[in-house]
């Protein structure tokens, strides 16, 4: 019995033709099934989200200047600060570094030549593209005022706004992360080149697989609560209706059990880049790389026992207070590990202070502050001090934007030499780099202070005591928006005036390096083996310059 | 061979290795839909947990007759796309194609039993509203989901069968070849929607009948 | 609090079940190819071809009836667990031998386990909210008329069954 087997090196002689020459219509770019032209369908379109969402909340923080408002009435002010938690976490997080990121890279990392079902990685695409267009309905007709988190029975029952097409918008795009996780977790187990074994993978394809576990197990479950809501809404079903024996909190037990594993999606994969970037730049092996991946898969697995704590005040049993507690206080010990781990990377490193690193520092440093504050609200009795105040607010934007944003911020950065063969300037990178730390830290810091003085969240007029607070975080606010918009504009440029970059600017190990930049539409002109485990820094040392055109170096060979 | 070299497809390496990435593939997103219907299941659970008497009144007034024909109309069509599944892969054109029509038709009767069936329950008011026939409020939390189960189920049986009669299309027409990989990722699907039924049928049709 | 022993105990049994059945069982055997036949050897074959799912479907079909007889004898508690046992057993039937998961690799057998060990984590936290809360209700129904504000429901007279004071 023969087997067919497709020749990896191209019949013709295509030389040196990158993916983006491969075609040049609008059409070809939209039927597309190269995992890297995808990937940047996707960068483009999650781009166009984070600014909307944050032109969302721009006007929340200007509104929040005055105690008593200024040009926003309480139900606008609802519906600005709901369409910010659902676009940022749903059109922007969620897909941020694994549609874009995880796209482009997983295959080149691991040596295929795309993703195991190309076409589901363009329908994933468009799935995105028809929750967006669901989102920007909502946005045109009205809003939506049920917070990010969809409560019934306010969302079910009462809420005069467009709930159902907000609920159909993240139903839809929900079902891009998951096509999006079963392409990655088939990818990693049946596309390895020769010698490229599970402990060989960079970490970042680690991150990735975790990511696509959590994705295709919990996404479904959300789907289905917002399913629940819709039927209550649209055709008067008592679901969570307490007249009829119905239980408005067991909405947030379904609710819950994805959206808390929803932050580890949002998470794993910015520790799977800065762990790619710390051992670039420190010149370093990964410290601990078997206990790196065991962590990565601890947090994706524990992450979904400990939805609970979202729920503490909701009615939930002492008991179940208890155990969501407990186990959240364990989940933070693989991420404690994985802190520990850079650190002692990054030490008798040999430092190199280039934007992406900027990032991954930056990364590190908040996503402790935000990681140590999420203890504080683990346990139950500081929770219910706490709970619904600006410190919680202050602690997942710790996490998802001192963590996920400088994640992949630090990774658009380092692989936007090999995506787009040409280098950003380096001076406005590390600026925008040291703005955004800056004006982040002044945006939310003052926000853990006034939430611990009792500052409640999502509310329009407070206290005046809380004032300078809020001025504080509205300024920092401002300083951020700048720090957003100076890569938009540098980037941009660059893919006109930058310089050309070589294959391996960084001197970077791993497979994704050792092919052109940008690298041909099938990835490698030959199928690469691999020979070494991943991060071999140690025997390459520090790079002469990002010019050097000395021959690649291993983690393997074309042969 | 040339049927063989067009069932193989980007990017794998040869077709055994991709028959089994389909397969995993396959699998891998069913895991998702287990927990999309257990989001239901645990709702279920929890409210027949604590309306025990209310659930078995009201799930008296489903239809026996329908729910076990149905049952075993999903079963037989369950045996069909084994048996087609299993002709293409020795690449016998005929019978997997008559096969692939049967469990079609198959699905077909279960969604129109299913329509009879929804018709006799609205008819006696079974849906929940002022006009629900039975006194206890939590009896509608039971037809609540009934009605919300069985939709749901239908909605994935629909797309089973649509996707049933596209593939049975393709390989009509010498589209694709019968022996590639999309044979048993079809049947997988088939046999998760019937597999969702078989729970589905004694939660909704077996309780208080004693 | 019994309850919640023996939710307990029943869980770790089906997890170890579940563990137990993946970890057990042969190899994925090689992708079978094409073959050419004759018409005697086809006539053969589409015996061979259909007689396990037909043994198989009538199994199925034995089990089915046999959960149905049973709900029609008051056994209480036993009813509800015998008839998801035996849907569980017909599950397993099906996707041993139907689905092929007895020839699959380890790998998805592991996939479709780990689905249903999931689902065990959901059931399991959810239940010990439930299960150990004071009054062993979801929501105490209120006794209470609390005026209601116009509701946003889609409209099959759904709001009537509370009376209504005006808003």
């Amino acid at each position: 019995m023969t087997d067919v087997t497709l020749p990896f090196a191209p019949q013709k002689e295509v030389g040196t033709e990158s993916f983006l020459d491969a075609g040049h219509t609008l059409i070809s770019w939209l039927t597309t099934t190269d995992h890297k032209r995808i990937a940047i369908l996707y960068a483009i379109s999650i781009t166009i989200f984070f600014f909307i969402g944050g032109i969302a909340i721009g006007l929340v923080r200007l509104e929040l200047i005055e105690p008593s408002g200024m040009f926003l009435t309480s139900d606008g002010y609802n519906r600005l600060f709901t369409i910010h938690g659902i676009i940022m976490v749903w059109f922007f997080l969620v897909p941020s570094i694994p549609a874009t990121m995880g796209n482009f890279l997983l295959p080149l990392m691991i040596g295929a030549r795309d993703v195991a079902f190309p076409r589901l990685n363009l329908l994933s695409w468009y799935l995105y593209v028809g929750g967006a267009a669901f989102t920007i309905y909502v946005l045109v007709a009205g809003g939506v005022d049920t917070g990010w988190t969809f409560y019934p029975p306010f969302s079910s029952d009462y809420s005069n706004s467009h709930v159902i097409a907000a609920a159909a918008g993240v139903f839809v795009v929900g079902f891009s992360s998951i096509a999006t996780g079963v392409n990655f977790i088939t990818t990693t187990h049946m596309l390895r080149c020769p010698g490229m074994t599970w402990f060989r993978l960079p970490l970042f394809c680690w991150s990735m697989y975790a990511t696509s576990l959590v994705m295709v197990l919990a996404t479904p479950v959300l789907a289905m609560s917002l399913v629940l809501i819709v039927a209550e809404r649209a055709f008067g079903l008592p679901v969570f209706d307490a007249a009829k024996g119905g239980d408005p909190v067991l909405f947030q037990h379904i609710f819950w059990f994805y959206s808390h594993p929803a932050v580890y999606i949002m998470i794993l994969p910015a520790m799977g880049v800065v762990s790619e970037v710390f051992a670039c730049f420190a010149r370093r092996q990964v410290f601990g790389y078997t206990f790196m991946v065991y962590a990565m898969m601890a947090i994706a697995v524990i992450g979904f026992m400990v939805w609970g704590h979202h729920m503490f005040v909701a009615g939930q049993s002492q008991l179940a207070n208890l155990v969501f507690s407990f186990l959240s206080f364990i989940v933070a010990v693989p991420s404690a590990i994985k802190v520990f781990n850079w650190t002692a990377t990054l030490y008798r490193g040999q430092i190199g202070f280039d934007a992406p690193m900027l990032y991954a520092l930056g990364f590190l440093g908040l996503f402790t502050i935000g990681g140590l504050t999420g203890l504080f609200l683990a346990s139950v009795p500081i929770d219910i001090q706490v709970t619904d105040t600006y410190f919680v607010v202050a602690h997942f934007h710790f996490i998802m934007v001192g963590g996920s944003v400088s994640a992949f911020m630090a990774g658009i950065h380092y692989w936007w030499p090999k995506v787009t063969g040409r280098l950003y300037n380096e001076f406005w990178a590390k600026f925008a780099a040291i703005t955004m730390f800056l004006g982040f830290n002044m945006t939310f810091m003052p926000q853990f202070l006034m939430g611990w003085e009792g500052m409640p969240r999502r509310y329009h007029v407070y206290p005046p005591v809380f004032q300078i607070w809020h001025v504080l975080s509205s300024g920092g606010a401002a300083i951020l928006a700048i720090a957003y918009i100076m890569p938009l504009v540098y980037l941009t440029l660059s893919l006109r005036y930058g310089a050309r970059a070589g294959n391996n600017p960084w001197h970077a190990t791993g497979l994704e390096w050792q092919t052109t930049s940008p690298p041909p539409k099938h990835n490698f002109e030959r199928r690469p083996v691999v020979i070494a485990d991943p991060y071999m820094y140690h025997e390459i040392g520090q790079p002469r310059s990002s010019h050097d055109t000395s021959p690649p170096l291993p983690q393997g060979r074309q042969i | 061979m040339s049927d063989v070299s067009e069932a193989l497809q980007e990017p794998w390496p040869n077709l055994a290795v991709q028959r089994e990435g389909v397969s995993f593939g396959i699998w891998v997103f069913l895991a998702s839909e287990i927990l999309f219907f257990s989001a239901l299941f645990i709702t279920y659970a929890v409210y027949r947990s604590f309306n025990p008497e209310a659930f078995a009144a009201a799930a008296k007034e489903t239809e026996l007759f329908y729910g076990t024909l149905n049952t075993g109309l999903l079963l037989t069509s369950s045996m069909t796309m084994t048996i087609a599944l299993r002709a293409a892969t020795v690449q016998w054109r005929g019978v997997t194609l008559v096969a692939l029509a049967l469990t079609a038709a198959l699905g077909l009767a279960f969604l129109l039993c299913k329509g009879l069936e929804y018709h006799d329950d609205l008819t006696k008011n079974l849906f929940p509203s002022a006009a629900f026939p039975l006194a206890a409020p939590p009896a509608q939390l039971f037809w609540m989901m009934y009605w919300i189960m069985t939709g749901i189920h239908a909605i994935h049986l629909s797309a089973g069968i649509a996707v049933d009669i596209a593939v049975l299309l393709l390989f009509w027409r010498r589209i694709l070849p019968v022996q590639g990989s999309t044979m048993e990722g079809v049947a997988t699907y088939w046999h998760f929607v019937d597999s969702v039924w078989l729970v589905l049928y004694p939660l909704l049709y077996l309780v208080g009948r004693s | 609090m019994r309850w919640l022993q023996r939710f307990w105990t029943a869980v770790g049994v089906t997890s170890l079940a579940f563990l137990v059945v993946t970890g057990l069982a042969p190899q994925r055997r090689a992708a079978e190819g094409p073959r050419e036949s004759t018409a005697d050897e086809r006539e053969r074959t589409l015996w061979r071809l259909a007689r396990g799912p037909l043994l198989i479907w009538i199994v199925l079909l034995v089990v089915l009836g046999g959960s149905a007889w049973s709900a029609f004898f008051p056994l209480g508690a036993l009813n509800p667990t015998i008839n998801l046992l035996l849907a569980a057993l017909m599950l397993f039937i099906l996707a041993t031998f139907l689905m092929d998961l007895k020839s699959a690799s380890p790998v998805v057998r592991l996939v479709a386990s780990a689905g249903v060990l999931w689902v065990v984590f959901l059931f399991t936290l959810t239940f010990t909210d439930y299960l150990s809360r004071r009054q062993s209700l979801p929501i105490e129904q209120s006794r209470l008329t609390l005026p209601h504000a116009p509701s946003n429901r889609a409209g099959f007279g759904n709001s009537e069954s509370t009376p209504r004071s005006p808003p």
